[in-house]
Parts: structure tokens; sequence; C-alpha cells
């Protein structure tokens, strides 16, 4: 069984020489220092099933969080969701967004740009602007980041059909003004698998659609090696109606059906795999939501690991690890 | 690995006692948080009448500053680890996901899945269900199906200015004509070409998007090559 010790020496240890603590007293309001972990041993009780099914954060299964040091390093990115109206209004809400603490930005878009029409198409009418911002062209993409610097913050784009469109606007706007692809850090949605199921808006077929998306896996690690080219989303399938089993089951199918259709085309797992992110609800049934996430976390990169043969398998679509010279290739297929 | 966003329920938001919707949305996102989300939006308290305001906005991203900096969930990773309820429930769901998991494997994987139907069936069920329990309040939702005496209160609402659709207009027919139209007959050939032949369009997007080809015209050359979708109608 492994110690909090060496997970505290080791892990831990690790992710704080990335990112440091933050300066803020780790303390509750009587004093009392909490360690950053606690586990079983600290009440002297036995969990058997301690390491499979909980582990440490930052360890395969991931159960407890991604990263070794979680919020006592850095806090999760608090990312409001705007857009409206002209992309003068919505750069000028983005701005004050990000002078009241906000640390990244995420943009809606209005139903035209959604479906992929242009402002001035005539089923364009009475829509433009209304649920979000509209972006017809590059001209409006310029406009919407002005004023922005592409390198310091992130930039999430809920964009889905015409989702290569307009991630090719956003980084024209970065080439444009001199930003280095390779440090850009953001996300589009792009999952169209989930607009099928819930949201409905799609313009192809099912399959020419993933066809785009899979465009993306290949292309995105290459040029924007940053940038998060999907986020497999819940978060429409629950708001249609799914109960949290069904948001969490369907989105996880979505995953894996892009991971099958990315080895397909001959994609490596260990390349695409770490910027596949994802997107859930978080609904009234306080407990049941918390156990989603930790449920997410575990299924993953389990049967991820199980499916794809990553070179590393313990790290089940997870972070990249240099190949051993002379080991062979990853199948290509499941 | 997955790391994941999370937001708020718009759908539990109620357009009754809108303000109830502040204390909502902050139970979720501490959800949200001790779920060890790596991003988190939370929704305005007036998402159910329009798009938020200034204020609203505000109102959302203090909620996760007061959980982040005052409620003290961030000292230790994990809280909840250990908690018999939420280890039983994280196990239950995950048992109960991974026979949904198979089952759609069984069905041939989540196209095939769609083409018949299965998703629709299954949402209308689970909606239908939850529906008839709040209207015999088995489950009572606050301010909406219980505890219904309205505080009249005004909620100033976020109204689009209606001459969007002029700006719009203007600045594509300059686009249109200032541009360089070789440049952009070329890029879209470029893509229609990647499409027809099954490369990658990565490449071509960028180079329609910095010639300044209209999104309408990237995806009308993508329409015509593989066709659009009418979803079938099901019984």
């Amino acid at each position: 069984m492994r110690k909090k010790h060496d997970w505290l020496r080791e892990t831990y240890q690790k992710s704080l020489e990335k990112m440091p603590e933050r300066p803020v007293a780790h303390r509750t309001l009587s004093n009392i220092a909490p360690e950053p972990l606690y586990t079983p041993e600290d009440i002297g009780v036995l969990d058997p099933e301690y390491e499979e099914k909980r582990g440490f954060p930052g360890e395969y299964p991931y159960t407890r969080g991604v990263y070794g040091s979680m919020y006592r390093s850095k806090l999760w990115t608090m990312r409001m969701f705007a857009g409206f109206g002209t992309a003068e209004q919505t750069n000028e809400r983005f701005k004050k967004l990000l002078k009241a603490g906000q640390t990244g930005l995420s943009v809606a878009f209005d139903l035209p740009t959604l479906m992929g029409y242009d402002s001035d198409h005539p089923l364009s009418k009475g829509e433009v602007g209304k649920c979000g911002v509209a972006v017809s062209s590059l001209a409006d993409m310029e406009i919407l980041f002005e004023g922005i610097n592409l390198e310091e913050v992130t930039t999430s784009m809920t964009i889905n059909s015409p989702a290569n469109a307009i991630w090719a606007m956003y980084l024209a706007v970065a080439k444009k003004r001199g930003y280095d692809w390779k440090k850009l850090g953001g996300t589009i949605q792009n999952d169209i698998l989930k607009e099928f199921i819930a949201q409905k808006e799609f313009i192809f077929p099912p399959e020419p659609s993933v066809k785009l998306v899979i465009d993306t896996f290949e292309w995105g690690p290459k040029n924007v090696p940053k940038w998060n080219f999907i986020s497999v989303s819940g978060y429409h399938i629950r708001e249609a109606g799914s109960t949290a089993v069904q948001e969490l089951a369907w989105t996880l199918a979505d995953g894996f059906e892009y991971v099958e259709a990315a080895l397909k085309r001959g994609l490596d797992v260990d390349e695409f795999a770490p910027r596949i992110s994802f997107f859930f609800d978080v609904h009234n049934d306080f407990f049941e939501e918390i156990a989603k996430f930790r449920a997410a976390r575990r299924i993953w990169p389990r049967r991820c690991a199980t499916a794809t043969k990553p070179r590393t398998p313990r790290a089940g679509c997870s972070a990249p690890t240099p190949r051993p010279p002379g080991s062979p290739s990853p199948p290509s297929s499941p | 690995m997955l790391r994941t966003h999370a937001q708020t329920a718009g759908v539990s938001l109620t357009a009754q006692q809108p303000l109830n919707n502040i204390a909502r949305v902050a139970i979720q996102a501490l959800a949200a948080v001790l779920g060890g989300t790596n991003s988190l939006h939370t929704d305005a308290y007036d998402e159910a009448l329009a798009l938020p305001t200034e204020e609203s906005a505000t109102i959302a991203l203090r909620t996760q500053q007061i959980i982040a900096y005052e409620t003290g969930v961030t000292h230790t990773i994990d809280p909840l680890a250990g908690s018999y309820y939420v280890e039983w429930l994280t196990d239950e769901m995950e048992r109960q996901a991974m026979e949904i998991i198979e089952e759609i494997r069984r069905m041939g994987g989540m196209v095939r899945a769609i083409e018949e139907g299965y998703f629709l069936r299954e949402l209308a069920e689970a909606s239908y269900r939850y529906q008839q329990e709040v209207e015999r309040k088995e489950r009572i939702i606050v301010g909406v199906n219980a505890f219904t005496d309205e505080i009249p209160l005004k909620v100033p609402i976020q109204l689009v200015d209606p001459e969007v659709e002029r700006v719009q207009a203007e600045r594509l027919a300059r686009v249109r004509r200032e541009r360089d139209p070789k440049r952009v007959e070329e890029a879209l050939k470029g893509l229609r070409r990647a499409a027809v032949e099954g490369q990658n369009t990565m490449p071509h997007f960028v180079e329609c998007a910095l010639a300044y080809c209209t999104l309408g015209e990237m995806m009308d050359v993508l329409r015509e090559v593989y066709g659009t979708y009418q979803e079938p109608a099901y019984v």
C-alpha cells in the first residue's frame, strides 16, 4: 500500500515545482493547518480498495483529482460564458470581466454563427447577436479580441458544427498580431456527437461531421499544442433532460467514440489524448454531482487504457510519455 | 486523465422568484468544486429571463470567488473522499454508467445509436418521469410548486440592441468589398478540394480565414460536398 508520505515526497513535491502553493493561509479560521491530503491512514482505518479505486491526486486512476496539488496551488479557472450583440459590445464585456478577476474567456456565439450562416443571410433575420455574439468573418473576430493578450488569457469557444472555421479565425487573429500559436491556450467545444444526441445544432450528416472533428485531433497537437481541440460535453445532454448517470455514460461514450475514430485514422493516442477535455453540468443533487465528477475521472483512464493500449498503460489517455527507442508503435485500431 | 469544465445547471434556474437562483448556483458551484472541477462557469440569477446583465454576471463570478477564498474548501484536496455515502455513490454511478456504455457498444456505437433514435427515446422517458414527479409534488422546486408567494421584484433585463443586424450587415459588405477576391476564390477552392479528397481541412480553414472568407462561404462549400442532415422522425 502506497504511503501518503511517499505521495507527498514524490507527486505533491513535483506538482509544487511546477506550481507552488498559493500565498494564502491554508489554515482554518481556528488556525488549524490541514495537510494537503487526508487518507485512511490519517484516521487509522484500513481501506483495501484505496489504491485501486481512489488512489492519490495526480495519480492513476485520478479519482481524487488530476493534479498533484489541485487547488492548493491553482484554483479552478473562473470562466464566465459571455457574448451578445456585436463584437464591439462583447469585447467590452470581456474586458470588464477580466478586470473583475475572471481568469479565462468563454465566447457565446449567436444562433446564425452556430449554424454556419452569415449575419446577412435571410435565415439569420431576428437572431443576429441575440443569444451570443455574431461572428461572420475575421473582421468580427479581430474586434472581439482587440486589446486582449492572447498569450495571457485562455479562450474557450462554444462552437460545434462550424468549429474548424471559427478556430481558424481565432488563430488567424493571433497570427496577424504576431502571437506564437505554440503559446496559445484555449478550447473549442467541437463535440458534434452531443449535438445529434441533445442540442441539435448540426449541419452535416454524422459521418463527415466526425471527420471534421478528427481533422482537429490530427492538426491540433502539431500546430497549437496547448489547445484543447475538443470539450466532450455532457452539459447539453443533461439540459435536454437526461439523468446524471446518463450524462456521465453518454459523454464518456462520446469520448471513446472520438478516440476510436482517431485511432482508425492512424493517429497516435499519446499525442492527441492529453488535449481531450470535458464539460459537465452541475445540478441540484449535491452529492450525486460530486460523485459524478469523481466517477468520470475514474472511468476515463481505466477504459481508455484497455481500449487503446497507450505506451504507458496506466497513464490511460493521459500525459504523453517519451517512447523508448526501438519500441513498437501503438496499434492503429483498438 | 480527465480534465473538465463545469457549468451550473441552466435548466434548474427558475423564472419565479429569480433571486433564489443565486442560492441554487452557489450550492451547485460548491458541488463542482468539491467534485474537483478544473474550470467553472456560474449562471447568473436572471438567465431564466434573458441574457445576464453586467450586474448579475458579476454576482455569479463573485459567488465563485466566495467559494474559492472564504469557505476553506481549498485547504485540502478532495475533502469528501472517504465519506461512506460519497464513495458508495461514486461506485454506484460508475457501475450504472458502465452498463449504459456497454449497451451502446452492443448497439454498434454512438452513430448507430443516434440513427436508431435511442437517445431521443431515453431523453423523452427521463424528462417525462421528472416532470411527473414535479407535478405530483414528489419533487419540490422552491418558488415553483411550493412556497410560491411572490415578492414583487423588478429584475432589470438585458436587451439586445436591434442595431446589431445593421452593423453586422454593413461590416460584412465592407469585408466583401475590400478583400482580395482572387485569394478568396483560391482559398475556398482549396477547402473544397480537401473536403472532396478527404484530406485534413484545417490548413485550408486557416487560409480561408486569413483571406476574409465569410463563415457562410466556408460552410456553404462543405454543405455542397457533405450534404446537410435532417433528423429522421421517430415514433
